[in-house]
């Protein structure tokens, strides 16, 4: 054995020792195990955690799902049981400007020689005022029909007849299938007296059973 | 404390029995006999302690420019080799430090292996074994110490001449020649303090008693003493105190091992109660079995294919809304233009499986304003909340004289 490896050996012997007397190394290497036990559970937790935080999210998902699953259900109950036609009942029955109508039929009477009263009264009392809807594409879906509607004509309403068109088209009611509108479209015409007129076209979506 | 000195001069065997209350020395009892007092070495708590004679121990003297002591450790065998006169392997070596600012003095006592093996074997023919072996000078010198404690001492007892200055064993020498000794201490140790035949008394006991039994006072006092001499290393560990380590191992690991069982357990528990009461939320909405991530991830694919159902009714803000947030909005504005939208929406007949289309509205809005600023002020109160518009999505506006449009997406309700 020569010099050097003699000397490592006494030295290690020497650490040997020291390590073997040493009460906090001992200690020390009987916390790995207690270290290693508070990672892990710490790890748990941390997982847990974040579980609590997952299910938390999906509690609220959940909930907002059967809300909206109780009142789709609703509505769709509600919508199976309305009058088939609707529009042409409800909807397309709805009388327009009936405040200038009696103005200028007063008027008309008193002048019936100007044209241009006749001329109203002949567009107030007539189809080209009227809401008619004309159907446009038609679907299928896997438990309901689709049916897109467009208006036929452009018609004019004052401040009250678009506000009962939208009540008819919008707000539920026992007889109101599912109506939802795909475009509306709204132009200021003329402002007379009190009443201001708006020219008006729209395109409704008809779901139904 | 207690400790007992047990010194074997020819066939008699001398005890000195010592002990330490808050560094209060006491001699309890000193005596000679011609067989060992099993009776006494046994005692509980009794630390014993004996002695390799002077001629089998050196003293050497080694003096290092460190002051660190795992650094002295580390050098400290590579000076032993060169002042030992005996193998490293074969030697046993007790050194005592002292440290100064610069350096450390290490004064070492080394005995051999064979030496201190002839001293157990000894012993053990008569049924001794000791706690710890020390050596005969040191003996001495704590026993000189006890006795004058403010002198540098120089003292030739017996075959061992040995000089003392402060805590340091400064001399040590072992030879027949009483004379040679006594000569070389008065030239070499003149200056100190040479030990008189006539001792002063200690507690009950005489000079002469002193005298004689001053080696087993003195192992007595190595062996209550805070760094005391031990040759019995490695090996050569006595049996109690491999004992008492084993059971402190033991001990330890045990207290370790119950401590980590004990977390374990408790954690477990915890994160146990936690889990049930998370797969209990659960169940509330959902039923499933399996691990609560099994559940969960089942939960969420449920609450997915749920999403993916047709939303037969819009998620977004009517005409109605729309127009009624727009008036209650009482800005001096006049609206000459109004297009609401379904920009997408989902259609019945889309593939199954694949997401519906959102609903997704687009509204144009033009309008008059006196001015830029109350055109401007309309735009700021519309973006303002509660506002019904989508602030993800972008904005137009494109002035036209007094006329102003704008056209944005409205918001899911």
């Amino acid at each position: 054995m020569d010099r050097k490896s003699r000397l490592l050996q006494t030295y290690l012997r020497l650490a040997q020792d020291l390590k073997k007397s040493n009460p906090l190394l001992v200690l020390a290497l009987g916390m790995v195990p207690l270290c290693l036990v508070i990672f892990h559970l710490e790890q748990k937790s941390i997982q847990i955690q974040a579980w609590t935080k997952k299910i938390s999210d999906l509690e609220e998902k959940a909930t907002l799902s059967e809300n909206s699953k109780a009142t789709r259900d609703t509505v769709w109950q509600s919508a199976k049981q309305s009058n088939p036609h609707y529009l042409s009942e409800v909807v397309e029955t709805l009388p327009l400007l009936t405040p200038e109508l009696s103005r200028v039929q007063a008027l008309a009477r008193q002048y019936p020689s100007n044209s241009a009263l006749q001329e109203r009264l002949s567009f107030l009392q007539g189809e080209k005022n009227k809401i008619r809807f004309i159907q446009q594409a038609q679907r299928s879906g896997s438990f309901f029909q689709e049916t897109e509607y467009k208006m036929q004509n452009t018609v004019q309403m004052n401040e009250d007849d678009l506000k009962k068109f939208l009540a008819a088209v919008e707000t539920d009611s026992k007889d109101r299938p599912l109506l939802i509108i795909k475009e509306f479209e709204l132009k200021k015409l003329k402002e007379k007296a009190d009443e201001t007129v708006y020219n008006v076209q729209a395109e409704l979506i008809k779901r139904s059973s | 404390m207690r400790a007992i000195g047990l010194f074997l001069e020819g066939k008699r065997v001398k005890i000195a029995i010592v002990s330490k209350v808050k560094n209060q020395l006491t001699l309890e009892r000193i005596g000679e006999f011609d067989d060992i007092p099993y009776e006494l070495i046994q005692e509980k708590n009794l630390h014993l302690v004996t002695a390799l004679p002077s001629e089998d121990v050196i003293r050497r003297e080694v003096t290092l420019k460190l002051t660190r002591h795992s650094a002295v450790l580390k050098a400290l065998p590579f000076q032993l080799e060169s002042c030992l006169p005996f193998s490293l392997e074969e030697t046993l070596v007790h050194p005592f430090f002292y440290p100064s600012k610069e350096k450390t003095d290490i004064v070492i006592f080394a005995t051999t292996r064979l030496a201190l093996k002839k001293h157990l074997i000894h012993l053990q023919e008569k049924k001794v074994d000791p706690d710890q072996v020390s050596s005969v000078p040191i003996a001495l010198a704590h026993f000189a110490r006890l006795l004058f404690s403010d002198h540098s001492i120089s003292w030739v007892h017996q075959s061992t001449a040995l000089a003392i200055e402060g805590e340091k064993i400064v001399f040590s020498q072992c030879l027949e020649d009483k004379g040679r000794l006594e000569s070389y201490l008065k030239s070499k140790y003149g200056h100190h303090f040479s030990i008189p035949s006539e001792l002063p008394t200690f507690q009950k006991y005489s000079s002469d008693q002193l005298m004689a039994f001053a080696v087993p006072i003195g192992l007595a006092l190595d062996g209550l003493h805070e760094n005391p001499c031990q040759f019995r290393q490695n090996d050569f560990t006595s049996s109690k105190k491999l004992k008492r380590d084993r059971f402190f191992k033991i001990g330890t690991w045990a207290s370790c091992l119950g401590v980590t069982l004990l977390t374990l357990t408790a954690g477990q528990w915890m994160l146990h109660r936690k889990e049930a009461a998370l797969k209990k939320r659960i169940a509330s909405h959902f039923s499933a079995s399996g691990s609560l991530e099994e559940q969960l991830l089942a939960w969420q694919k449920k609450l997915h294919q749920e999403g993916q159902e047709f939303p037969l009714i819009p998620d977004v803000p009517s005409v109605r809304d729309v127009m009624a947030w727009l008036g209650s909005l009482q800005e001096p504005i006049e609206v000459v233009h109004f297009h609401y939208g379904l920009d997408q929406y989902p259609k019945a007949g889309d593939k199954t499986g694949d997401k519906a289309q959102p609903y997704q509205v687009k509204v144009e809005l033009e309008f008059k304003a006196e001015s830029p600023s109350v055109a401007h002020r309309f735009q700021e109160v519309l973006e303002k909340a509660p506002t019904l518009i989508d602030k993800k999505q972008k904005v137009t506006w494109t002035a036209n004289q007094d006329c102003y449009k704008l056209i944005f997406v409205l918001r899911k309700t």
